[in-house]
């Protein structure tokens, strides 16, 4: 486990609304969509993220996963988000878990990430497929201050609206988000539309505009899209069968966790890669969308742009006009989801003001499969139990 | 040095800030001291694990400021671009003067300076939110706020609502909830000698708060602008533990004064609505940790309308008045500047 420079306490505000994580959210509705990605976008986004620093001092390189060159929008419904840390707390109050349910939803886009160990007996132990989250957006505003301060994921607030479209059955979904018009100076920020998602109705339906057969064939006759279904959404209820078993049923995400110096904010006061476990169960209801009657808009309007470059192929210049993309899948299903397992792999040497000495690099890059190999039980074993 | 790694998500509002035409509303506060004296112990004065090299102490006087600012024009000036980033935006803060010592390696205290401390504070945009949290450390909170001041504008109107929980049980829903109500309704002629007269130390307050907003004009004034925050991350596994925690030190200085109005406190309606979410910094903050909610306390929004930003906002609370002792009113334009790291936790 990787530990900072000291045991410093966090001082524990009244007035403080978040909740950390574990975290159990039952009955969540997910609505996904499958499209192609720039391989080279992917790999921009890997090193410009995690690829910090040279190979040698940092130990792994993340690639794209070249089996599975798509992104996956999801849009995720949760009616009730609860704390699940069993653990004393602490906080002088009463737990978190204790306290209530909080509901929303929640919007990200998702890439398929390979970490490579960079010598032969970490390409193996520490190889790991995880998932990065280049845009993530919540509804709810103790959700983003969490996911921003705690998990390293760089969760904006928007207003996410989902629902049934036009058709019964179908889906609709749109994300509004702050945003510039132009990036001139004294332009006014702005809430415009991000993206929006339309569907027809789930097959079987007589709504479709192609053969739905074709449809269902698209993501079941590839190898390469059972792989991702399995990992984006942990399908084991439903595929169990076709995949002999060897579904996993947990996605790793991975971000960047960093924090600015206040005064010189080009310099990280604190910078490490972290990956939490998403773990679905519980799954019902799978259903396809027939894509080819999947609409899906992306607003290539001013500040927007930035965000549409991570995963899509517009210009370094805003079109002012709106992305249309032709989805290659569209699924829904409900699951319980667990969020725990909260990582540090691997914190960047960090330099310090006022004469303390630098923090050194630290790394913890086991894979998840390799751990028990190695005497880790790491995820389950907190500091409160088993004192290091 | 190590890089911080810009993308969209991080780059909000970057410091300094310039905010043009800003209008504010302040309403002195009177505390009972034991809180302003228990934030400051648990935040700056205790060891984490090791000391900073700085003592906190509450000024003589048990008064606060709760302050309501609406920006039209609040910007970016970072690498000197004015206007980067234009935004509106109404945050709500509550602060109060410290004395800050600098302490020696022998434990001895000297050079006093007096420096504000922003223990609460809730912001209605969340891309300058995570800008205050995340560089500045200050604890700034989501929520709706509206603030109506018509054309005639002693006449004024405050609503702040936040996601909370109105009751600790596990079946409860976060929802909207209301925070706090001020309606401010001029019936009578301030006579600040009367009110000072009243209140021990309210002169000296009234010096100090109008001294960090240029109306003395002179450099004595801008040292009173300096406010000091707990910047903290935690980590990824250990939640009780941080794996930053630094005293960060910057200046709101406040230019082109105008409008400037004082109103008596009795003129101004303070409710807080009560709720489990709000207890604990209501008590801590405002009214001791001793108090207990009064059970016949009134219930509801005593203000027009229930909703905010077309927002259904849950009012079904009970109300705690909370007396002003004087408010004002001015439009400004505000700097607000990082000025360094006073310590960094960890050695």
């Amino acid at each position: 486990m990787i530990q900072g420079p000291q045991n410093i306490p966090f001082a524990q505000s009244a007035s403080s609304q978040q909740v950390p994580p574990p975290y159990h959210f039952p009955g969540v509705t997910v609505n996904a969509f499958v499209w192609p990605v720039d391989i080279s976008r992917v790999q921009t986004y890997c090193d410009e993220t995690f690829n910090l620093g040279t190979e040698k001092d940092r130990g792994f390189t993340y690639r794209p996963a070249a089996l599975w060159p798509y992104a996956t929008l999801l849009f995720l419904d949760y009616p009730i988000m609860l704390s699940s840390n069993p653990l004393p707390q602490d906080i002088g109050e009463m737990p978190y878990s204790d306290r209530g349910i909080i509901s929303q939803t929640e919007v990200f886009i998702a890439l398929p990430v390979i970490r490579y160990g960079t010598n032969p007996v970490t390409l193996v132990t520490s190889t790991a497929l995880e998932w990065a989250l280049p845009f993530i957006v919540v509804g709810n505003p103790m959700s983003s201050v969490c996911g921003r301060e705690m998990l390293g994921l760089g969760k904006l607030l928007a207003d996410i609206s989902t629902g049934v479209g036009r058709f019964p059955n179908s889906f609709e979904g749109s994300i509004k988000l702050p945003f510039w018009p132009s990036l001139e100076p004294g332009v006014q920020m702005e809430n415009g539309e991000f993206v929006k998602v339309t569907t027809n109705p789930v097959l079987p339906t007589f709504r479709t505009s192609k053969s739905p057969k074709a449809s269902i064939s698209t993501l079941f006759e590839s190898r390469e899209a059972s792989l991702v279904v399995e990992e984006m959404a942990s399908l084991s209820n439903l595929v169990e069968d076709a995949s002999l078993g060897m579904i996993p049923t947990n996605m790793r995400t991975v971000g960047l966790k960093q924090y600015r110096d206040a005064l010189d904010v080009e310099r990280a006061i604190y910078q490490s890669i972290v990956t939490c476990r998403a773990h679905y169960s519980n799954i019902t209801q799978f259903r396809m969308y027939d894509e080819a009657d999947v609409k899906i808009s992306f607003n290539d309007s001013g500040s927007f742009n930035e965000i549409l470059q991570v995963f899509l192929e517009v210009g370094d210049t805003p079109s002012n006009k709106t992305h249309e993309l032709q989805p290659v899948a569209g699924y829904r299903f409900m699951a319980d989801i667990d969020f725990d397992q909260m990582r540090v792999i691997h914190s960047f040497a960090i330099d310090r003001e006022n004469g303390l000495p630098p923090i050194p690099a630290q790394s913890d890059l086991t894979a998840e499969w390799a751990r028990p190999l190695k005497g880790f039980f790491g995820p389950l074993t907190h500091p409160m139990r088993n004192a290091e | 040095m190590t890089r911080f790694v810009p993308n969209f998500s991080t780059q909000q509002l970057l410091p300094p800030w310039v905010s043009l035409d800003a209008r504010n509303w302040v309403f002195l506060i009177q505390v009972p001291p034991e809180t302003l004296k228990t934030y400051l112990d648990t935040h700056f004065n205790c060891a984490a694990p090791d000391l900073a090299p700085y003592y906190y102490e509450p000024v003589d006087f048990p008064y606060g400021v709760l302050r309501v600012t609406r920006h039209d024009n609040f910007s970016s000036s970072y690498g000197g671009v004015a206007g980067s980033q234009t935004l509106r935006k109404i945050d709500v803060n509550w602060a109060f003067p410290v004395n800050r010592w600098q302490v020696s390696p022998g434990n001895m205290r000297y050079s006093k300076q007096l420096v504000w401390i922003e223990p609460m504070a809730f912001d209605n945009n969340s891309y300058s939110m995570f800008s205050s949290r995340e560089i500045w450390g200050t604890e700034v909170d989501m929520a709706h706020i509206h603030v109506e001041e018509g054309n005639d504008p002693n006449h004024m109107h405050i609503d702040v609502a936040a996601q909370g929980l109105v009751t600790f049980d596990p079946k409860s829903l976060s929802h909207l909830i209301g925070i706090m109500h001020i309606e401010l309704n001029p019936k009578t002629d301030i006579d600040l000698g009367r009110l000072m007269d009243t209140h021990k130390g309210l002169a000296s307050f009234i010096g100090l708060v109008f001294a960090s907003i240029g109306l003395k004009g002179n450099d004595d004034g801008k040292h009173a602008s300096e406010v000091n925050t707990l910047k903290q991350f935690r980590d990824v596994f250990n939640m009780q533990v941080a794996v930053y925690r630094a005293i960060i030190a910057s200046r709101a200085d406040q230019t082109n004064v105008s409008d400037v109005k004082f109103y008596d406190g009795c003129d101004v309606s303070l409710d807080f609505m009560w709720s489990a979410s709000m207890a604990e910094a209501l008590k801590g903050l405002f009214f001791g940790q001793d108090f207990v909610l009064p059970a016949h306390s009134p219930f509801g929004h005593p203000g027009r309308g229930h909703a905010i930003d077309r927002q259904p906002v849950d009012w079904n609370l009970p109300r705690l008045r909370k007396e002003v002792v004087v408010a004002a009113s001015y439009t400004s334009n505000i700097r607000y500047d990082v000025t360094g790291t006073l310590h960094t936790y960890g050695r």
